[in-house]
Parts: structure tokens; sequence; C-alpha cells
């Protein structure tokens, strides 16, 4: 008799083989056909005759798995999938290339498939690579918009800037004469200006730019011309406007080009408006300069050695590089400094060292390492998801395992299971991939909107078509990454046991494994992003918990812009002394003093002001230490609320002599020693006639006035009249009785009563300029925290599982154990102490990694080292219990065991 | 012999009626529905086993492998509860549309 079987299989060509059912439609057909042969056979016809009788009830086979297909369509399958299936048969009638597209289009189809049967798991690992893969977009849209992506003007690689601080405009000319590396070197003064001109006082962000300023950086015009040569002549007098300013102040009229602002009492005369597209550094860094006025390089005022404001930007010249510019630059200064010591000398006798960086460099500097430690978190964050989701696979359940052992049953070879498989994976990190460009989406808008400020370039920041390949790289990478342990085990199948005993066999030791190691890789980075988040944090309370040494809760500020031609010492003398009692009647207000600054006015790095270096002490000696001098009016330590010992500045401080001065503690320390400073006399405060007497009547301390970091800085406090009011800075300082954000228009009022002309662009909180001086760690150690709380959330998801899957693998053990008189509690600490050793295992090699890990932290801490032990005991403990609270689920299932039923179960 | 249009109207309905007197095979079904229409309604391999497939797709009828000693095994189908919920209408449809057609066409009732 004929085999039926092979004779149904060579003709029916159904589109795949779909396992086991395709496998029964072969043999009901092969058995219909057998039958008819059997009943012609009986009637007595001839054996190959019969046979031919029986094949000829199917004449069109094409025409029958047409209509079998269709039917097995009905209801099934899905649309992609029919579609797939369609294009799956074109591709194979292409031959060998196209059988192996057609391989591929099928995996797709079984993947898809498999996303229908498994809903409930798909959801959740796609979820769990969004998430992992769009905060990596995120960051990475963030790193690319701020560090990687090239700054928008012509060669910018070419464009560097002199690091150095500022430079008196007689060293800019040095650079310039004694240079060949740069096509162009210029240089910027960033100044604020009032401007008085319009209804109301306003303050103007300018830049007093050297010739070839705006053409090095490609400024184009909307309105009008650019500077020309004749304009750089003499004292500043010709402008152009920002496309922002100009839309702002005039509304975009072109009348304002002609017109003449007032601009620090000076006229300037506004020749041109610059095209929306520019952006100067400081705008790209989001400080955009409202208007350009031409400074004279030869302009007779700038020509000191000791002003130091002039910025220094210059462009490479074609085929210079950095290091060839640098070594010309050092030589330059090495050599020049013999014949302008008073230039390229500090006044210790050390050259003063220039370092040119590339621009961009230079722009982001002081963002880079946050914004790499943020890259590096995400991405453990990554790892993490991908540990978690190759656990989630390996962990689904022996249907699956089953299927693949009956497709390589029937014949499908180990490359094709691991390409069935890694399709597969491939897939789910692709839909991972688009949930996470919707995560990246968010997560860049939350980014641009919590973050403290201060983040150069992040207007460049986008999800655009860089950050969608990077998403699309990294999705596919982490496919990889996550689909290669299953694949591998896929294709280690042991076929015949598997099939043989209904899919166990292939649960072995080695699965198990793989199983804890990914479980170990989990909780090892967990803990680091968790030790990480917890320095920031604990870094973050450390400086929160700074006693600013003052009454910071009621206090108000105010900039006094006394800088135009309408005050001389005297005037600013006049208006403060009527304007403190005008303060004071405030309902609300305790006291009002002035100073240069108010506390927090100025954090972090920016430190202005006046300093001084010598001094000699009560007792001769010659003391060098840098100093900032703070002239105050009368009372306003008891303003301020300080802690001070001896007395406060009087009244009359202006006129005695010796002159009274309050130290800072610190200085105190730095000149007397362990002597009491109090009514010690020393010398300092240099000016042309040499040192002064002075004479200490009060110590401060502990008063942090440049940011709770700052510790107590060397600080002498002199008389504002007679130090101070010859200086523009000037601000007043209010304490209050209740909210000082109360008395704010109260204050502005008192000011333009006196001085309607009075531009205010600085009124503002203490406290409010004390949260602003925090934001940026409390912002990044925040992020960390989302992030290690999602890491831990991962790892507790994959040790939950991991024991899920060992108890269920051991229940039969467990029941045996049970039923020889195990107690439950006893069945609880087995498995429980299974899951410790794993987590112990991942504690130590986290630990050891983190250690390496957190060194990158360092220069972001503040009163906690990057190697903590309380820190690194706290989350090792956090971890370890979380590790085995999630294990605990388990562990009971398995203190339950009963004996019954798992045998019942075999 | 009878039209195919005719046929393909009353297949379900014939299969139905058989698998509720007793779950069957494919062989066997097409035999019953010869042997019961004395010759007259044949089915072949190609027409009756893409319908079996379908009705088991729509979860009318469901199929099992049932082996007999000295037998080799073969695909036995039994209506589902669903198969006969249909069946009842579609005995209900038939009834009254062939009553209906016969006062149409003038012949006597069936």
């Amino acid at each position: 008799m004929r085999d039926w079987k092979a004779y149904v299989r060579a003709r029916l060509a159904l589109p795949a083989l779909r396992g086991l059912r395709d496998e029964r439609i072969v043999e009901e057909l092969a058995g219909q056909l057998e039958d008819l042969c059997r009943e012609h056979l009986a009637r007595g016809v001839p054996e190959a005759e019969a046979e031919e009788l029986a094949a000829a009830h199917v004449t069109d086979w094409d025409e029958l798995a047409r209509r079998i297909t269709t039917a097995e369509r009905k209801n099934r399958q899905p649309v992609a999938a029919e579609w797939v299936e369609d294009r799956a048969r074109d591709l194979e009638r292409r031959g060998r290339t196209g059988a192996v597209a057609a391989e591929l289009v099928r995996n797709i189809r079984y993947a898809l498939r498999s996303a229908r049967r498994e809903p409930g798991f798909w959801a959740v690992t796609v979820l769990i690579l969004g998430l992992g893969i769009g905060a990596t977009t995120a960051i990475f849209s963030v790193v690319d918009g701020v560090l990687l992506k090239s700054l928008p003007y012509h060669q910018p690689d070419r464009l560097v800037y002199f690091d150095g601080g500022s430079f008196p405009m007689p060293r800019v000319a040095d650079f310039v004469e004694h240079t060949t590396s740069f096509a162009s070197l210029t240089g910027v003064w960033d100044e604020e200006m009032d401007w008085t001109g319009g209804d109301r006082p306003l303050q103007l962000n300018a830049a007093l730019v050297l010739p070839g300023y705006l053409e090095l950086f490609d400024a184009q015009l909307a309105v009008g011309r650019l500077l020309l040569e004749e304009d750089f002549q003499g004292a500043p007098h010709r402008a152009v406007l920002s496309w922002g300013a100009w839309q702002r102040l005039f509304g975009g009229d072109p009348g304002a080009v002609g017109r003449s602002l007032t601009m620090d009492g000076n006229p300037v005369q506004i020749v041109g408006v610059l095209d929306a597209g520019f952006a100067s550094p400081a705008g790209l860094t989001g400080r955009e300069r409202d208007v350009f006025v031409a400074l004279d390089p030869h302009w007779q005022e700038l020509q000191v050695s000791w002003w130091f404001v002039i910025e220094v930007y210059g462009r490479l010249r074609e085929g210079v590089t950095v290091a060839v510019a640098q070594d010309e630059l050092d030589a330059a200064i090495a050599r020049l400094a013999d014949v302008h010591p008073q230039l390229h000398r500090s006044r210790d006798g050390n050259l003063r060292a220039v370092t040119l960086l590339p621009l961009q460099t230079s722009l982001t500097g002081s963002v880079r390492g946050s914004l790499q430690l943020l890259l590096g978190a995400v991405g453990l964050l990554l790892l993490i998801a991908c540990a978690n989701v190759a656990n989630l696979l390996l962990a689904r359940g022996t249907e699956r395992h089953h299927e693949l052992a009956v497709r390589s049953a029937i014949g499908a070879g180990r490359i094709r299971i691991l390409a069935q498989v890694l399709t597969e994976s491939l897939i789910f990190a692709l839909a991972g991939g688009l949930v996470g460009v919707v995560v990246a989406i968010g997560g860049v808008r939350a980014f641009e909107m919590w973050n403290p400020g201060g983040i150069p370039l992040i207007e460049r920041v986008a999800v655009d078509g860089r950050v969608l390949a990077f998403a699309l790289a990294v999705s596919l990478l982490t496919g990889v990454l996550f689909g290669t342990a299953p694949a591998l085990q896929g294709a280690r199948l042991n076929v015949s046991a598997m099939l043989k005993e209904g899919g166990r066999a292939g649960e072995g030791r080695d699965r198990g494994r793989l199983r804890r190691t990914l479980v170990v890789v989990e909780i090892a980075m967990a803990l680091v992003l968790l030790t990480g988040a917890g320095l920031l944090f604990n870094s973050f309370l450390h400086l929160t918990s700074v006693r600013p040494g003052f009454d910071a809760a009621h206090l108000a500020g105010v900039e006094l812009r006394m800088g135009d031609d309408r005050y001389d010492e005297q005037a600013r003398v006049q208006f403060v002394r009527r304007l403190l009692p005008r303060i004071e009647r405030i309902p609300g207000v305790r006291a009002a003093a002035v100073s240069i600054t108010v506390p927090f006015q100025y954090y972090g790095g920016r430190r202005r002001g006046w300093w001084q270096e010598r001094y000699v002490n009560d007792e001769g000696a010659e003391i060098e230490q840098s100093t900032m001098i703070q002239p105050v009016s009368p009372n306003f330590f008891a303003t301020i609320g300080a802690e001070l010992r001896g007395d406060d500045l009087s009244s009359s401080a202006a006129d005695e002599f010796p002159i009274p001065v309050v130290l800072s503690q610190s200085l105190a320390d730095r000149l007397f020693e362990d002597r009491n400073p109090i009514g010690r006399g020393f010398q300092g405060l240099q000016q042309q006639g040499g040192l002064k007497q002075l004479r200490v009547v009060g110590v401060v301390s502990g008063l942090h006035h440049w940011g709770l970091d700052q510790g107590d800085r060397t600080m002498l406090y002199v008389s504002w009249e007679r130090w101070g009011a010859d200086m523009a800075m000037t601000a007043l300082v209010v304490r209050t009785a209740g909210d000082p954000a109360a008395v704010l228009p109260a204050l502005r009022d008192a000011i333009w009563e006196l001085d309607p002309d009075m531009a205010l662009p600085n009124v503002f909180t203490v406290s409010q300029r004390m949260a602003q001086s925090v934001a940026t760690p409390k912002f990044y150690s925040a992020l960390l925290i989302a992030f290690a709380a999602v890491a831990l959330l991962l790892a507790a998801g994959g040790i939950y599982g991991a024991m899920l899957y060992t108890v269920g693998r051991r229940r039969r053990e467990l029941a045996v154990r049970a039923a020889l008189g195990a107690d439950g509690r006893r069945l609880l600490r087995l498995v429980l102490w299974q899951s410790a050793r794993v987590t112990a295992l991942g504690l130590a090699i986290g630990g050891g990694g983190a250690l390496a890990a957190t060194r990158a932290l360092r220069g972001m801490l503040f009163g906690v080292s990057a190697t903590d032990p309380t820190t690194l005991t706290a989350v090792a403990v956090l971890m370890g219990s979380v590790a085995l609270g999630a294990s605990l689920v388990p562990a009971w299932r398995a203190a339950r065991a009963n004996p019954v039923e798992a045998m019942r179960a075999e | 012999m009878f039209s195919p249009e005719l046929k393909k109207g009353s297949v379900e309905l014939m299969i139905l009626s058989l698998l509720d007197d007793q779950p069957t095979h494919g062989y066997e079904l097409g035999k019953l529905i010869e042997v019961r229409s004395a010759g007259e309604i044949q089915f072949n391999v190609s027409s009756l086993y893409p319908v079996l497939y379908r009705m088991e797709n729509d979860g009318w009828i469901s199929g099992r492998w049932v082996e007999k000693p000295g037998e080799r095994r073969r695909c036995h189908y039994r209506l589902t509860r669903k198969g006969r919920d249909v069946l009842a209408d579609q005995r209900r449809q038939w009834a009254a549309y062939t009553a209906a057609v016969n006062l149409v066409i003038g012949g006597s009732r069936a």
C-alpha cells in the first residue's frame, strides 16, 4: 500500500508548516484516501488501480490547499499575519535568497502570533523595555543636544575660547599681535546697561564687541547695516540690536534703526538689527545679549592693565589644531612676560596661563560631568531592564519550548530556531523602542521643564532624526542582548527528551543557573545605581541642613543700580540716607541696610566684588590672604540676623580712625590665630597710599554669603559710606517680620519714589535665591533617585520571578520533603536561603562596582565621601531587604507545599 | 446529480445533523451522506474537508484523534454546544425555506 501521508504532503502546498495543526490535516486527508483505496480493494480492484481511483478523488491539490487555507484563516489569523504570509509566499517564489527572506518574514509572523496569544506577557515586556529605552533615549537626546551636536556656526571646530577669565585690552592686543595661529581673534565685554529712553527704566544685557566679533559668529542682518570700521572709534556710540530686543523694545518697528538709546547716560545710535537666527555664544547658553555695541580696541579708557573685561574668542587658521595654537600662545606669553610683566605675570611673578578650549567644550564644560553621569546611570538602568526581560523570556513556561521542540523535530535546524527566537526578541525590542520614543518625548519635555536652569544649549535638545536613530540602534542592541540567552537556550534543547516528557526535560539546571546569574547581575547593577542615588541624596541632605548663619527666612534684597552718570559717590550716599528710613517705615519691615551684595544674591562660582590680599597683623607679620572686602552700612549684621561677636559697625564708623572693621572668623583666625581679635589693630585695605590702620570691632562667624556649600569665606567688612559708595554695585537688604515676598512691591515703590528712572531687575527674597542655589544638586539627586527606584523595582521583579520559578520547578522535591515531615517554616527557610545566596552574591559584586563607579560622583558631593560607609550600608540593606521581601511570596508558596497535590500533578 | 450551489447551501446542515446523531470521522461522514441520500449526494475530499475545517474554526464542531484496537487513528468530529444551537437554527430555517419555495413553485408538501 502506498504511503499516503507522503503522497499528500508532497502535493498539498499549505502556506507554512504550522506545527501540529498542519500535520493533522495531512494525516486526516491521507487517512481518507487510504479508506477510499481500501474500499476499492475490497471490491476486488487490483491494488495499483485502486490507488489510482482513490487518488482521483482529489484532482486539483492547489485548489484544495487554497480552500483549506481559507477555512483555517477564518477568525483565526490576524490581518497582519495574513499579509505577512502573502509576502512570504511571494518571496519564496524567488529562489534561495527569497527563501531566506521568507523565513525571516515567517519568524516575524510567529512573533506577531505569539503576541496575540500572550498579550499580558508582551505588554509587561514591552513596557519594561520601553521604560529602559525611553529613559536612555531621553538622556541621550539631552547629551546629544548639549554635548554632541556641533554649534550653529560655519566650521565650528575651528572656533576657540581663551579660558583664563576676562583679559585687559592691552593683553588682548598682545595676543593679536604675537600669534599667527588665528584667522580671526576678537573679544566681547558683557555689561549690563540701563536704558532709560522708554516709558520705564529697563536693564539691557549689552555686549561691547571688538571688530570681527559679529562676523566670527556669522551674524546676519534683518534691518539696517552691520557695524563698520567707523563705528569702532572712540567711546562706544554705535550698536546693533538683537532680534529679540528689537521685538520687545520697538515692536519690530524698522524705524528703530537710526534712533539713539541712552545707555548709562550716553547716547548710542542703533544702526541695524540682527537676524532672528543669530545666536552669540552667550545666546547659546541662554543669556542672549540685547544689544551689541561697537567697542574700539584703541579707546583710551581700555588701555589699562587692571581692567579685566574682555573675553576672547578666535577662529583657528585652516589646518591649525588647538594643540599647535596652544603651543604658540604659551611661547608668546612666555616671551611677552618680560616685555609686559604687568599683563602676563600675576602679582606673585608666575605666568598667567591661558588655555585654549574648543568653543563647544568651553560652553558645556560645567554640565559635561553631570550629563555623562546621567547617561551612565540610565545605561545601567537599561541593562537591568535587559536582564529583566531576558529573565522573563526564560521563564516563559514550557509551552514555548515544546513548540520549539516540535519545530526542531519536523526539521528546523538550530540556526533556524535561533533565528526564530532572536527575531522575536528583536520585535519585542522594536516594540519597546516605539514605546521608548514616546517615553523619551515625554522625558525630554519633563527634563526641559524641571531642569534647574544653567544647562547651556538646552534649546537644541530635541527628539529628532539623530535621536530616533539612536533609539533604533539601542533597541536592536537590547534585542540582541536580552534575546541571546533564550535563543541559545532554545537552540540547545534536547528535542526528543522534551517531546517525550511534555517539555520538562529542558528545565534543567542550566536554565536555573542562567536565571540566577541574571538576577545577580540585576541586583549588582541596581546596587550601583542605588549607591549613586543614595550618595547624592545624602549630600543634598547635608547641604540643605547647613545653617546659613543668618535669618534667611525673613530677608529680601534689591539690587540698587546707581551706575549711570546721574550718580556719583555723594549722590549714592544721599540716596541711601534718604532711602533707608523710608524702607524701615514700610509695614512689616524690621530693619534695612545696604552692602555691595546681599547674601545669596550671587552664589556658587559667580562671586563679584572687591578683593584684597595683603595684611600686616598686630605683631608686624606680613600675611597674604585673598579676602573679599564687603562694605556695609551700620547695623548690617543686626539686619541680616548674623552671629556677631563684638559690635556692629556704627553710623560713625565712616569717620573714625583707625578704621573700624568686622572680620569673618576665618580671617580673624588667619591674622590673630588664637588671640582674641576684638579691639586689635592691624593693617590692610591697600590703596594708592599703602596699607591703612584698621581696628577690629567685631567678628562674625558661620556666615554663608556665597552659598551653602561655600563655607566660611574670608571676608572683611568696612563702612559702606566710606568704602562702598564709590562703587556702582550696591544692594539693599531688608529684614521683615513675616513673609518677605509680601513687601517686595512696597520696596520697589519706595525706591521709585526717590528715583523713578532706576531699573530694578533684581528684587528677590533670600530664601528663594537659596532654593535656587541648591536646585541643581536637588534635580540631579531626584533624577538619580528616580532611576534607582525603577532599578530597584525591576531587580525585585527579577528575583521574585526567579524564585517563583525555582519553587515551581522544585515543587515535587518540596512536596516530598513535606511528606517526609518538613514543616512549613523549614521549607520557607529553604527558599529564603537560596534567595539570600543570590542576593548576597549580587550585593558583593554590586558593592565592588559601586565603589569603582561612585568615584565619578566626587565632584558633586558635599559633606559626604564617595565611599561613605553609612550610605553604602544603607543602600545594601535596602537592596537586600527588597530582594528578600520579593522572595517571600514564592517562599510562602513553598511552605504550603501539599504532598498530595504535587504527587497528583505527576 | 445536484448542482454545486444547491449542495453548498445545505452541506453544513447535513454535517451538523449527522454529527448530532453520533460523533464520527470524515470518511464516514461522506459515506453516511451518500448512503442516506441513496447515492444522490456525494462529497469528494476536496469539498468535504475544507468545510469541516471551517466549521471547526467557527467552533461548531471539534475534532479529536481516536484510536481503536486494530485500526489506524482517525479524527472524530462531534458537535459543540455552539454547533447544537446553529443546528437548531438551521433546521428551522431550512424547513421554513423549503416550505416557502414549495409554495412558490406549486409542488406538493415535502
